[in-house]
Parts: C-alpha cells; structure tokens; sequence
C-alpha cells in the first residue's frame, strides 16, 4: 500500500454531480457503438445493416490485426450503420431483441480459472470481446496480445470535475473482481497495480488480495489512471504497462465464471444540462437520451465520458467502452456583450482576474462557451502551473507542432496523461489537447 | 455564468449581417481583422468548444492583458500628478493636486495617444497584410512605452519609437507570442540610442513652461559622487530614500514611483497574471549587486559602488522594469525555473550596468534587453535538465 500526493493539477468546480442512490434504468430498446473512439483502430466491419446478431458476437475487427474485435454489446438487429467522410464508420446501432441471442463461451469454477494458463487467459478475452477493454501505455491504444507488460494497473478512481464514484459501481462485485486480477497477475512479469483515492477506497479493493494498491490524493488529474502511472512507473524506453478500469477487471472475472460477454454497467448522468444526475445501473453502450430523456438535445452537449475529457456524441449514441459517465453540458453558443470587461461574479476562471476569484471553489454555471477568440500562444506558465506531471507542456505542444517526433519523444509525449486541463486554462483558446493528440497518431504511424 | 441580454441580441445580428462584406470574396475582405476586433472587443464571441475538452476558462488574452493595463493605472495616474508636480515645482509655482493632474494630463496624454495611434495603425496593417487577427498585446505596449518615456519626449520621435518597437521589435519575428525582446523596451532602447539628448541619459528634464529645465538623475548624482559618502550626495541634492519610493523626484512620466509599482505588483500577482517567479528573483537579484558592488567598492570609487543595495530598488526603472517589463511573458523565460534564473540574472546585470559603466547610469533596460536575448538559452538548459530526468528514470 503505498500513497502519493499529487501536487499539481486543476480542480475545475463544476456544477450537477452525479448523486446516489443508484437506481434501476429500464432495457434500453436501441444500443449504440462507436468504432472511432479506438485510437489507432481502422475497423472494418463484419456485420451488415439489417443483419441479426448476438451480444458478444464481433461487429469490427481492426484492419491491421484482425485478432482485435469488438462485439455487440446487445443481441438483435443491427438497425443502423452510419457513415462519417472517407467513409469512416462513425456509429453502428443495435436495436435489442427481447428475446437476445446471447454467444457463449466455456465456464470455469473460479477454482479451475486460476489454473489457466496465460495463452487461454488471452484467448479467453480475445474471443469474448474484453480485450479492447485493456490499453497500453504510452499513448493508450489496445496492446498486442504477444506482448508481455511490465505491469498491469487497474483504474478505480474518478475526481474529474464530475466525479464517477467507483465504490457504487464495484458494491457486488467482489468476488468477480478478485478473480479479474488473479487472471490479470498471469498476464503480466509484474504486479497487478490497483490504484484508487484516499478516502474512497471501494470494497473491492481494500478487500482485494494479490495486487499492490496505491492511493492517490491532490487535484485532479490525480484520479485519472495515465497520471497515476506516471507516479507509480513512469514511461521510459521500452517500458509497456497495460491499464483498465475496474468495472472492466470484475468483467472479466464475470465472462470466464459466466461465459457470456458481460452487459451490465453501472453509469452515471452528470452535469448542469442533466435533469437526472445520478447513477443507473444499466448496461454497456446506452445512450444518454435514454437514461436522461428530458435532458434536452438542443440547449445540451451530450459528451461521453468527462467534460475535460470526453467525446460529444449525438443523444442517441451510445456510452463508449471506456466510458463510465455522460456528461449533459449547456451549449454556450450566444455571444455575450462586453464579456471580457464585466467584473465577472459568475465567470469560473483559475486565473483571479475575474471578481469570482474571492471564492475560487465555488462551482459556478459552465457551458461549452470557448470564453473568447482563438489567438497566437502566449507562453504565461499556465500550463506548467497546471500539469501534474513532469513535463513540459509548452515546449511539448511546439515540438509536436513542427513535427519533431524525436524531440517530442524526449520531452514526454509518452508521459502526457491527456488531461485536458492545458487546452481547459489555456488563454488563446489553444486546441493543446487535439494537437497532442495527432502527434501521438503521427507518432504511432511512425512506430508501425 | 455568461449573460444573454435582449437588447444586445439585435445589436450581434446587425454585425453578423455585416460579415460577409468582410469574409472572403466580400468588398472589404481585406479589412476582416479590423472586424475580427471590432466584434471581438464588443461581444464574447459564441465560439464553443471543439476538441475533447468541453468546458474553457473564462480568461482570454483581451482580459489578460487589459488586467495588465488596470495594473498601470497607479503608475499612470503617480506619473500624471508626479509630471504636473515637478513642472510646477521648477517654476516655482504652489501644487494643487489637481493643478498638478491637469498639467501632467496636458504633456501626458499627446504621448500616450501618439503612441496607441501610430503603433495601432502599424499592429492593423500588419495584421492586414499577414491575415492575422489584432493582438491585443498591443494594448500593454502602447501603454508601456510612454511610461518609460521623459514628458518632454517630442511626439515625433514617439511616433518613431513605438513604430520601431512595434515594427522590428515584434511584427518581423512574426506577431505577437513570437517576438525575442520585448517591444516596449525596443522602442525605448531606439529612441535612447538614436536621440540620446532627448532621453535621460544623466540629465533629466521637467517640463517646466516654455523650456525645459534640466537636473541631474539620482543615478547620475550617484554615479559622480565619490566614496561611502553617496547617500548624504543625494541627500544634498534633496533626493531622499522616502521620496524616491513614493516617485516625488523627477524622470521618466509612470516608472518614478516605488509604490505605484508595488500596487501594480500586487494586482499583477493577485489576478495570476503576472510572474511573480520573475519579481521577486529579480529584487533578489538586484540586492545581491548591490551587496557585491558594496563589496567590491574602494574607498574612491564612484559613489555608485558604494549605493546601498535597496536603494537600487527604489531608483531609475527598476521597479518598474521589475514589475512589468521583465515579466512580459513573451521575451522572458518561459519555465518555473527559467523565470528563477532570468529574473535574478536581469536584477544583478541591471545593477551591474549602473555602477561599472557611468556611461548609461540605467541599466534597467539593457539588462532587460539582455537577457530577453538570453532567455531561450536559460530555457534550453532548463527543457534540457527535464529531458536528463526523463531518460535516467530506472
């Protein structure tokens, strides 16, 4: 057990936290997956619009390594299929059966589980679909299943601007759990890392044996997983660690007890624009429109995941596989008059030149409104004061900029645990995070 | 929270309808910065966020560099009544305060205009020709270089400054966030360089009715006294410490008051907008010159080796240069620890400039200057030092 402190970092205070208790969402009638939010992954498509399919049967494979699939998170008819430019497949919905044909896989006691080998283990979540859930770092894209990582850590921590309580998510589970990291121990030489808050350890994880636990206190981003690996094993040449959330490691715990592609999820509706803000226990791929249907489409941005974080998404598609929350946030597209000059009680900003500044913790109304014009970077030290971690940010964004893979390699792209806080204060209204994350594709490109 | 009046709704769609006379293939396409700005300075424009990250900071440059403003208008207002007090005092007239304010507003205010006048229109066309949008960075410099100024400056060769800094010490490099010195300062190392006599080289001029009337700086007293005995030399030229903190001396119109400086810190510092890093290593820097010349200092010396270091803090431009000029941060140091070092670096320089060569008494702005050359290098070892931790991690 040990604790870091994180002493850098940003708490934005925002408005519409998702509050307990959970509560039961009713069978969605229509579920959606998005092949794009797989860095790096070029689906090509195994199933056809109208076509019937199981929940676990695979919807995409990757191009490059046809081992990697995604599968249907429901059974039924597979009722939409929409294209983006390049015809790139953006969405692919499912309307659920009543009756869902379900693919099953072989059981196992959790006795006989723990006897398997590594091969199976891999073969067993290649098979099922859960793979994806696993990404590697440096620059989180689904790992190879060759390889062998240094570690594995699981993420059971969220203290974003609209937290995700994992001790509700992982109440149950325990025993799934448990059986996830002892099959996740024989995948990797290492240790099996579960890295959580202090304060909010979940039951799961104070009870969990086998795995080294850390906790983890400060600003965010001290809950988010690539800046807690930055503490515990910092990227260095050579160095592969694999990471997935937690609610994923008790799945797969759950799809060799069980046999079948775990479908349920607990998820959680936040933000102002949400008129339900609270946690659902439903299942993977929901749409926001159908946890929250009063949440209105036209003044919100429905955003799959965090509001620093996350990826806007239209209200009927569904929650991406890393996701765990929607996130319901007012559109600020009007102009407001004189803005910049009024004293701004109301205008959440980290810098104090707003009159807010006298109670810099209070969550103020926050809407997607870029809060001013786009305009040449301007190097105030901002994104140093923000960065939790030991990078440069500045001097990193520039080397990506003019395309210096080398340089930016050196100056801890890798290590780069996309934040978004840099983008979030940054004054010029600067894309930091877009342009970070090319260079991590580019990057990418080049390593292939 | 953002307001949405009513009124102010007709008010954005009249500009909207505008727009395409600005966009390409409109009659004034070429003139869209100036509409760009226009727009901009009157509304928040309702650009939302595109990337991941959905929510931003309320803070923009327009607001960060109007704070910077707002953090002159002490020295501003002190340089005003300061102005009109000298005037007055030299001809030996009484000084109401705003007798004082009114004849400090009448050599003031031409410069200040002359300065946003002519180094706009220079901003306008650059952004015209280069298709950039107005940086309001502008609005910092234009200010910045009056202050700097004597009040006796011709307003010729402000026009001539302020386009020199505006022109070669930013637009070349290529804007705003690109430009290596600071261009306030560039103006007015141009106009001391190129019109020496006009600038306070040891003389300092007080407008004083038709002509001017000339006395020396207390740098330049400083300097030509000899031996430990220079605080009593400028006490016989009645400058005394409590004056030069509270700017009641003569010299450049906004950097003669300690204070002002002092409360445009702590605005700079309290909004987040300034460096504090750069501040305070910067006094640290300037004491510690002045305890090394102290040192090093003969019985014989020139009396400015033997100035007592917080003295140098209150004299010349150091404060202000301190407080608003070393931190622009465009030209300074860019990281944590660069700030650190180019701070301290500028502080000691500075005073070293002042006591070892009499020649050019203010050594504020050439070590500013200076060390704008020599930040990238100070960051280079500073990105550098980051790197090395990186590749030795185990």
């Amino acid at each position: 057990m040990s604790d870091y402190r994180m002493k850098r970092g940003y708490d934005v205070p925002m408005l519409g936290r998702a509050e307990g208790p959970i509560v039961d969402a009713a069978r969605p009638k229509r579920v959606g997956v998005r092949p794009t939010e797989f860095r790096f992954v070029k689906p090509k498509l195994m199933v056809k619009e109208g076509e019937t399919v199981s929940a676990g049967q695979p919807l995409f494979r990757d191009r490059k390594r046809a081992e990697i699939r995604v599968v249907a998170p429901a059974g039924g008819v597979v009722s939409e299929i929409r294209f983006g430019r390049r015809k790139v497949c953006q969405e692919i919905f499912i309307d659920v059966a009543e009756q869902e044909p379900v693919v099953e896989h072989s059981t196992y006691s959790p006795d006989e589980a723990r006897q398997l080998t590594r091969a199976q283990i891999v073969e067993i979540l290649l098979d099922s679909g859960l793979w994806p859930s696993l990404r590697r770092r440096p620059f989180s894209v689904i790992p190879d299943p060759e390889r062998v990582p240094e570690a594995i850590f699981i993420g059971a921590a969220d203290n974003d601007p609209l937290p995700f309580d994992y001790s509700i998510a992982l109440a149950g589970r325990e025993e799934d759990f448990q059986l996830g990291v002892d099959l996740l121990g024989k995948l990797t030489e290492g240790k099996v890392h579960a890295c959580t808050l202090k304060g909010s350890v979940p039951g799961a994880i104070s009870q969990a044996r086998n795995c080294e636990k850390h906790t983890f206190s400060g600003p965010y981003p001290a809950g988010k997983i690539e800046a807690q690996i930055h503490y515990v094993l910092p990227h260095k040449k050579g160095r592969e660690v694999w990471y997935l959330d937690a609610q994923d490691c008790a799945d797969i715990g759950e799809v060799v007890r069980a046999g079948r592609y775990p479908v349920a999820r607990v998820v959680a509706v936040a933000g102002e624009g949400a008129v339900r803000a609270q946690y659902f226990r439903t299942r993977r791929a929901v749409s926001a429109a159908h946890l929250d249907p009063d949440a209105s489409p036209a003044s919100n941005r429905f955003v799959s995941g965090g509001p620093l974080t996350g990826v806007r998404v239209s209200s009927d598609c569904g929650l991406g596989l890393y996701d765990c929350k929607f996130s319901v946030i007012p559109e600020g597209d009007h102009p407001e008059f004189v803005g910049w000059m009024l004293p701004g009680f109301h205008k959440l900003s980290r810098y104090r030149a707003y009159a807010s500044a006298m109670m810099p913790t209070k969550a103020q109304h926050l809407d997607t409104n870029l809060g001013g014009g786009v305009r040449a970077h301007v190097a105030t030290g901002i994104y140093e004061d923000v960065c939790g971690m030991d990078i440069l940010p500045g001097y990193l964004m520039k080397s990506v900029l003019v395309e210096d893979f080398e340089e930016s390699d050196s100056l801890g792209l890798a290590d780069c645990a996309e934040c978004g806080l840099c983008t979030h204060v940054c004054p010029s209204k600067i894309e930091f995070g877009e342009i970070i994350s090319k260079g991590i594709v580019a990057h990418l490109r080049e390593e292939a | 929270m953002r307001l949405d009046f009513e009124e102010t709704r007709d008010l954005w769609k009249k500009f909207e309808a505008l727009r395409p006379h600005f966009q390409k293939g409109g009659k004034f396409e070429k003139l869209y910065p100036l509409f760009e700005a226009k727009e901009t300075f009157l509304f928040v424009p309702p650009h939302t966020a595109k990337g991941r990250v959905h929510v931003r900071d309320a803070m923009d440059i327009k607001r960060l560099m109007s704070t910077v403003v707002v953090a002159l208008i002490p020295c501003i207002l002190w340089g005003m009544w300061n102005v009109g007090y000298q005037k007055l005092l030299a001809q030996g007239d009484p000084t109401p305060l705003l007798a004082c304010l009114g004849h400090g507003a009448w050599h003031m205010l031409p410069i200040i205009l002359v300065s946003y006048l002519v180094g706009g229109i220079c901003e306008v066309t650059f952004a015209i020709v280069r298709k950039h949008e107005i940086n309001e960075g502008f609005l910092v410099t234009g200010m910045l270089f009056p202050l700097v100024c004597p009040p006796t400056l011709p307003l010729w060769m402000v026009a001539g400054g302020i386009a020199f800094g505006t022109i070669i010490g930013k637009e070349v490099f290529g804007g705003t966030g690109m430009n290596i010195l600071n261009p306030a300062l560039t103006a007015r190392a141009f106009v001391f360089f190129a019109y020496p006599a006009h600038m306070s080289g040891d003389a300092v001029w007080s407008a004083a009715g038709p002509d001017a009337v000339t006395g020396a700086t207390p740098l330049a007293v400083a300097a030509a006294a000899h031996g430990p005995g220079v605080v009593t030399a400028l006490g016989a030229q009645g400058i005394t410490y409590r004056d030069s903190f509270l700017g009641l001396i003569p010299g450049s119109m906004g950097e003669v008051s300690a204070l002002a400086c002092l409360i445009g810190a702590l605005i700079l510092v309290g909004t987040g907008v300034g460096a504090w890093r750069i501040m305070i290593s910067m006094i640290a820097g300037g004491l510690a010159g002045g305890f090394l010349m102290n040192a090093s200092a003969g019985a014989t010396s020139a009396g400015i080796m033997h100035l007592p270091p917080h003295w140098h803090l209150v004299l010349g431009g150091f404060a202000f240069g301190t407080v608003y000029m070393a931190t622009d941060p465009v030209s300074a140091a860019a990281t944590h620890t660069g700030k650190l070092i180019y701070g301290f670096l500028t502080g000691v320089l500075a005073v070293l400039i002042r006591a070892v060569n009499p020649a050019y008494p203010e050594g504020v702005m050439l070590a500013i200057l200076f060390m704008n050359v020599f930040a990238p290098l100070i960051d280079h070892f500073v990105v550098q030092s980051n790197v090395k931790r990186r590749l030795a991690r185990v």
